[in-house]
């Protein structure tokens, strides 16, 4: 979707990927609710950067949220 | 207020969430299916069925797009008159790959070719419309075809045939997403919009189910906890802005680029977002370590059985 709009993939996002791909493939060493708890935070810590960016960028008039 | 003004401000109909609650069913049915065999070609079989699914689905939504479905009589009898068959595909669904795959097949079909034609009775009456329309049926109305030719195969040949028909949906959408078609932009964001809130639904459901089925306890607790957790960032990481923008993109637009957009963007676009989310969470046995104890793998190589 990005690439769709943009034209462009956020480091951020590709960094992610590839860390929740290296975590599916040591999760059967792991806890299950650990794995989905690290996939929470890498989403979250992508989620408050393309938040603050979107914040900052000359689309942000396009959504009411704070 | 001017028609302009009334188009602008459409918003999904009774009628068009009615029709979604079949489809709540239906997304229920896949997780489990996919839940019930944890490999990866039952993960493989899950999301082709997931595929044909949204499919049907999206053509809804395009048609829905285009008009008002619920303001005709004539439209609601026919959008009503589709939910006993789709009732049927979402019921056939545990069974698509069984002896029981015919009845997955042919319902499919019933609705495909009612809403297809539905789609035409609109988009055949504009001569803007009509070029790209019989492009996109041209494929379209074969897709469901081979689905219901593939029900009554066996084995790989069934998986084989209905991977050519969803490949004949991609193909009917490139063909018929580069031309002009009638979508309203608040309508259609708000469409998809509402999909991934089923989506999510459905895994808090699965979430909820699991954690009552494993008996309340400190660990179920702790897995319940995290679950729900990732359902709520998922949620956060798409309604903070992305149907606002997407949105904006398909207002912005040209009308002949419009549908290049709806189908990228949305069409496209959405189905992995609502078949992740959903696939990710509706997998208890991962999340709470009760279930996952007192799941078993058979050794014959079968799906996996809750003791």
């Amino acid at each position: 979707m990005q690439w769709q709009i943009a034209r462009y993939l956020a480091r951020e996002r590709l960094a992610a990927i590839g860390a929740v791909v290296v975590l599916c493939a040591v999760s059967g060493r792991l806890v299950g609710a650990g794995v989905f708890g690290m996939i929470g935070v890498i989403l979250l810590a992508v989620q408050s950067i393309a938040w603050r960016r979107f914040r900052r960028g000359n689309l942000s008039h396009i959504s009411p949220n704070r | 207020m001017s028609d302009r003004e009334e188009e602008a401000e459409r918003h999904a109909t009774n009628l068009e969430l009615f029709v979604d609650l079949v489809f709540v069913f239906a997304v229920t049915q896949i997780a489990s299916s996919i839940s019930r065999d944890l490999t990866w070609s039952g993960l493989g079989r899950g999301l082709l069925i997931a595929w044909l699914v949204w499919w049907q689905w999206s053509q809804y939504t395009w048609a829905g797009a285009a008009t008002d479905l619920q303001r005709e009589p004539w439209t609601r009898v026919l959008v009503l008159s589709t939910i006993p068959a789709t009732l049927l595909v979402a019921t056939a669904i545990p069974g698509a790959f069984t002896d029981k795959g015919a009845w997955f097949g042919v319902a499919f079909l019933v609705v495909q070719l009612l809403v297809l034609g539905m789609q035409g009775s609109m988009a055949l009456r504009d001569q803007a419309t009509r070029s790209s329309f019989i492009k996109y049926a041209s494929v379209a109305a074969i897709m469901p075809m081979v689905v219901a030719i593939g029900g009554f195969l066996n084995g790989w040949a069934r998986v084989a045939a209905w991977i050519v028909a969803g490949g004949l949906n991609v193909v009917s959408a490139l063909r018929g997403g580069s031309g002009e078609w009638v979508i309203n932009p608040v309508h259609f964001a708000e469409r998809h919009a509402l999909f991934i809130i089923i989506s999510l639904g459905e895994a808090l459901v699965a979430i909820g189910a699991a954690a009552s089925d494993a008996g309340l306890g400190a660990s179920t607790a702790v897995g319940l906890g995290v679950a729900a957790a990732l359902a709520c960032i998922l949620w956060w990481s798409y309604f903070a802005y992305i149907p606002n923008v997407v949105e904006q993109q398909l207002r912005q637009a040209a009308p002949a680029q419009r549908a290049h957009i709806a189908r990228n963007l949305f069409t496209f676009g959405h189905f992995p977002l609502s078949a992740a989310s959903c696939s990710l969470l509706s997998q208890p046995s991962t999340w709470c370590p009760t279930l996952a104890t007192r799941c078993q793998r058979p050794t014959d190589g079968g799906s996996p059985v809750r003791s």
